[in-house]
């Protein structure tokens, strides 16, 4: 459809939703219980009109004062009152039975005063109190009573879309079987259905929208965050399990890269990752899958000029910065030269569409090619539903593979001494491409790190266990032969990622030790 | 108070009910009788009321269609008497206590008016 053909709502996220706004002409019903955002939307939906599009436009309202409709608006950052001086705007207080009479009548008041500020948009707040009158006693002899609810509104309608105006009605949903008879006409009646929600949800107030129908256009289904915020208005973040809508099929890469820099890690995992692969970093708290994570992103950066994101749920900028330091990895300098960026949000009343909405943003807005997302577990905790946590990361995926991003996923495992499962909470492993397990190794009277590439897709990758230290410049694995003082090598072990390593007899350590050379 | 009600023009209630409400409401399209149902007037009240302020020049109105008018606030210059009379009033009003007080003075005024042989509130 052609951008004429469409008008846009201006409102965040809303005509992306619609995949560019509503048919022009459409009558838009918003529908919704009390305090759901029905005149906000609409209002929003007159201010942005005016402001964005050079769309004049009428709010007719029944109930509310204009007064108040202005001072409610100011708080959101709108201006109604300059606009109704500039006469691009005008605020009408009636009541529902002059709206229907009016409307009705080319050369009515209502229609003279939109004619006069040249109005394309109407906003009508609380169609649903239109109510035709059994007795008809006392109307205009002229006039012609709409029996019923649904003609009374079919009239409605008809006169609007003579009037070439794109209408957006309110109705107030309820349990009164009135409210229901009412609502049903007046979604049958229009041509674009919007459903708005307010539910409570572990003592959080989650708002949503729903395109239920729109007549003559696609849209993406399903109900889509909604937030409210003081200074700027209506926002729509699409749901994360919406597919993406792209024209391009998914792109595949043979290029290979080093992971962090270090030789012995790209042989383990075969050579290096895929442009476009997808790793999951396995390992208990304490192991260095964050450090894994920074030394990833620098070398991203400072080696292959891969600008890079890191999104942590669990740790504060300001503290990963710090850690960094410490091991002599300075982020900060990549940070402060835009090339390597952090997103930091607490996992208290995460919203999840609002959250991938933002890593997007990052990733389109910096061009970011290595992502790092710092404690998927922490997700399943802060989410709390198995169902929306697997959406998250299957639509992140799916985003990052898209633009051939090279993603990394940190998920604690709380299996302190070996790994009998990757994820216990969430099965990826087939999903994603690389598995790399960090883990401890008790021996003798020590726990020793190791690491183990147990996965690689398209990569003849080496399935030994090697030790590696942090220290200063971050993980570096030792050399498979090399001895820790007092302690025994790996080679020296069999069942390292079992709970219970074994020696080897010395016959056999010998014989290891000549196949390694 | 008095001297603000005075720069009005206003001398009964209703002229100041029904001017708040047409201030508050920006823009009204309505009969007499649907501002009279929302205000506790009689039909009439309202009726002599929006004559008398459309009279003074404080309301402007559009033609009768079918049996509805355009009201409207002719708001002045923000430092014009009128304007800034208004704005003193509208703030006494907001609360209770000044509510009741325009109450008692504008009923006195109808009083001395009513005594004099002036218009009586229907």
């Amino acid at each position: 459809m052609s951008e004429d053909a469409l008008v846009r709502t201006g409102i965040s996220g809303l005509d992306g939703i619609l995949l560019g706004g509503i048919p022009r002409n459409n009558v838009i019903l918003v529908q919704g219980e009390t305090g759901t955002g029905k005149t906000l939307l609409g209002t929003e939906f007159i201010y942005r009109g005016i402001v964005e599009f050079d769309e004049p436009g009428m709010i007719v309202v029944f109930e509310t004062s204009a007064h108040k409709l202005v001072r409610d608006a100011a708080a959101l950052g709108w201006d109604l009152e300059e606009l109704q001086t500039r006469k691009q705007l005008q605020i009408i207080f009636t009541s529902p039975e002059v709206l229907e009479q009016e409307v009705r009548s080319p050369d009515s008041l209502l229609l003279e005063t939109a004619a006069e500020i040249g109005a394309q948009r109407i906003f009508i707040d609380g169609i649903g109190l239109l109510n035709p009158s059994p007795n008809q006693a006392g109307l205009p002899p002229h006039a012609a009573r709409s029996a019923t609810y649904r003609e009374l509104l079919q009239q409605i309608v008809e006169a609007l879309s003579r009037e070439k105006l794109t209408a957006l009605i309110s109705h107030e949903t309820g349990n009164s079987i009135d409210r229901l008879l009412t609502l049903e006409s007046a979604g049958f009646l229009a041509d674009t259905v919007i459903n708005l929600s307010r539910r409570t949800r572990r003592g959080r107030v989650q708002r949503t929208l729903e395109v239920v129908k729109s007549r003559g256009q696609d849209f993406d289904a399903g109900e889509h965050t909604l937030t409210i915020t003081s200074g700027s208005g209506l926002a729509v973040y699409r749901r994360v399990q919406a597919p993406l809508r792209l024209n391009i099929e998914q792109p595949t890469s043979t290029a290979r890269r080093s992971v962090i820099g270090v030789n012995a890690l790209d042989d383990l995992i075969g050579g290096g990752i895929f442009d476009g692969s997808t790793t999951m970093v396995v390992g208990v708290s304490g192991v260095g899958k964050t450090v894994l994570g920074t030394q990833l992103l620098r070398e991203g950066v400072m080696r292959q000029g891969q600008p890079g994101l890191l999104v942590s749920l669990d740790e504060h900028p300001a503290q990963i910065l710090r850690n960094s330091a410490t091991l002599g990895l300075n982020l900060q300098a990549q940070v402060e030269a835009g090339e390597i960026h952090i997103l930091f949000e607490s996992p208290q009343e995460l919203e999840i569409d609002v959250h991938f909405a933002d890593i997007v943003r990052l990733i389109e807005k910096y061009d970011i090619r290595r992502l790092v997302v710092d404690g998927m577990s922490s997700y399943s905790t802060a989410l709390g539903d198995l169902g929306l946590y697997r959406d998250f990361f299957h639509a992140l995926v799916a985003f990052c593979k898209s633009r051939l991003m090279s993603t990394f996923f940190n998920y604690e495992n709380p299996e302190f001494l070996g790994i009998s499962t990757f994820m216990p909470d969430f099965p990826v492993s087939s999903i994603v491409d690389n598995i790399i397990l960090l883990s401890l190794v008790e021996l003798n009277s020590s726990l020793r790190r190791c690491i183990t590439v147990v996965k690689a897709r398209g990569s003849a990758h080496q399935f030994d266990s090697r030790e590696y230290t942090i220290g200063e410049g971050g993980i570096q694995l030792l050399p498979i032969s090399e001895a820790v003082p007092v302690n025994l090598p790996f080679s020296q072990y069999s069942s390292v990622l079992s709970r219970a390593p074994t020696r080897f007899s010395a016959a056999a350590a010998r014989s290891i030790g000549g196949m390694h050379g | 108070m008095v001297k603000h009600l005075s720069t009005l023009g206003i001398t009964h209630l209703a002229e100041w009910d029904v001017l708040a409400f047409i201030y508050r409401h920006g823009t009204s399209l309505a009969g007499a009788e649907r501002i009279a149902s929302l205000l506790g007037y009689s039909k009439a009240s309202v009726g002599s009321a929006l004559d008398s302020l459309a009279a003074k020049g404080l309301v402007q109105r559009s033609r009768n269609s079918r049996g509805v008018r355009l009201y409207q606030f002719i708001g002045a210059a923000p430092d014009a008497p009128p304007q800034l009379a208004l704005d003193e009033l509208m703030k006494v009003a907001e609360e209770r206590p000044g509510r009741l007080l325009l109450i008692k003075h504008l009923k006195q005024a109808a009083a001395g008016k009513n005594q004099r042989g002036g218009l009586h509130l229907a």
